[in-house]
This record gives C-alpha cells, sequence and structure tokens, in this order.
C-alpha cells in the first residue's frame, strides 16, 4: 500500500499488470512481486524515482534506474528494496507491441488511493499467449471468472 | 474433463457453510474462498505478507536490468530454484 500511495502521491503514470491486478479483480494468489507499466517517457521515470525514494526511504540504489535504460536497451527493471521483501518489475515495454498507451486500465479504490489497474480482459490478453506456467494458470482463472470465450 | 463449481446443496450461503463438498480438485480450487467477506485486494496483501515471511528471498536488494521479460522471468526461475 505504501507502495501504491507514493506512486499517486508522485504523479506516476502506471498500470498494474501481475498478481496484484488479478487481486483487483477478485482472483487472489500471492505474489513475491508487483509487476507494472510506466508509461515511457523521462519525465514518468522521474516519477517513478521519486516514488520509489519516497516508499524506500532514499534507497540510494534507485539512482540506478534510468531513463537511458527504461528507454533503450533494457526496457525491463527489477527493484529489490532493503526490506527485500516484494520486488517490483517495471515494464516500459513488452515484446513489439503490449505498453503502457495499449493496455486497457481502470481505477479502483483502494483505502483513498487511486489505483490504475490493468482490466481482466487487458490481463486475460498478455498472460493467454505466454509459455509462464503460472501465467498460463492466470489466464485460466480468468477465462473461467470472466467467462472469456476466444480460446481454450 | 471440466465440471462446473457446484458447492453444496443447502440453502445457506457459501460463508455461512462449515463443509463444502466438492468432486474434483478442479472443482475445489475454483471455489471461492471460504472467509470472502474480505475484500480481495486486502486478502491478497494478507496472503503476500505471510508468503513473503516464508518465502526464500530470491535476490539481494538492489537493481536488475533485462533486454526482455523472457530474460527476467528466466533470471527468476533460476533465482528461486
Amino acid at each position: 500500500m505504501r507502495v501504491l500511495r507514493a506512486f499517486e502521491s508522485a504523479g506516476l503514470e502506471y498500470v498494474l499488470i501481475g498478481a496484484a491486478a488479478m487481486a483487483f479483480h477478485g482472483l487472489v494468489r500471492a505474489t513475491a512481486d508487483l509487476d507494472l507499466f510506466i508509461r515511457a517517457t523521462p519525465e514518468n521515470i522521474e516519477r517513478l524515482r521519486t516514488a520509489l525514494r519516497q516508499a524506500f526511504q532514499g534507497d540510494p540504489e534507485i539512482n540506478a534506474i534510468s531513463s537511458e535504460d527504461l528507454l533503450g536497451e533494457y526496457p525491463a527493471v527489477r527493484y529489490v528494496p532493503p526490506t527485500g521483501t516484494l520486488y517490483l518489475d517495471v515494464l516500459t515495454r513488452l515484446g513489439e507491441v503490449a505498453n503502457f498507451e495499449t493496455v486497457e486500465a481502470e481505477t479502483k479504490d483502494i483505502d483513498g488511493t487511486s489505483v490504475r489497474v490493468a482490466t481482466p480482459a487487458a490481463l486475460y490478453r498478455l498472460k493467454k499467449g505466454t509459455i509462464r506456467l503460472q501465467d498460463q494458470a492466470d489466464a485460466a482463472a480468468l477465462r473461467d471468472r470472466f467467462n472469456f470465450k476466444d480460446e481454450k | 474433463m471440466r465440471q462446473r463449481c457446484a458447492i453444496g446443496s443447502t440453502s445457506k450461503t457459501r460463508n455461512e457453510m462449515p463443509v463444502q463438498k466438492f468432486r474434483s480438485i478442479e472443482e475445489m480450487n475454483k471455489a471461492p474462498e471460504p472467509n470472502s467477506q474480505e475484500p480481495p485486494f486486502e486478502r491478497f496483501v494478507r496472503l503476500c505478507s505471510q508468503y513473503w515471511a516464508i518465502a526464500p528471498k530470491p535476490y539481494p536488494p538492489g537493481i536488475y536490468k533485462f533486454r526482455s521479460i523472457e530474460e527476467a522471468q528466466k533470471a527468476r526461475l533460476k533465482n528461486s530454484s
């Protein structure tokens, strides 16, 4: 929650796409990470750094998150905070087509904090074609819960 | 073969049922948690807290960069095995 509040406070443009997003839609499972797309602009990446510093007591490791990487050769950055518990997988793009702009999202409220969350249909599209077993299980759960019909 | 989830046969709601019966493990896995009065995100946070308390910590703190999600997932598998 502290991270989500910091995202809102910093004005970060993001959308949750992993197990946390699934939880907002009623499909609850444990996870080690928080997956999110962020809008791929230098200003937004600065907001990300601001939010993470706020949430994790100014951890100096956060300085290593750079626009150069996220907008260039490294569109996926994993941040493991000093607490060593939940880590964040921050993405600016996934393959050729999926990014912040292409993922349909909705705003949820949790304890007065607005949270941008991928819709069930968007999550299903992201997960159904992947080879990771957990993603396949998530896609099956989404299909069953929301009656998506396009494929088994 | 998939079976439709058909929980119990009493007139009580699922939250009042002390015992639920299932015809298969698939049916059991599809059933909502009995304690589903709790909002899903709060349940998620609680579950993750329990998970983080007992799960191995796959990474030392810091920043890790990947050229693709596949590369990130490979690193995750390598570190969790």
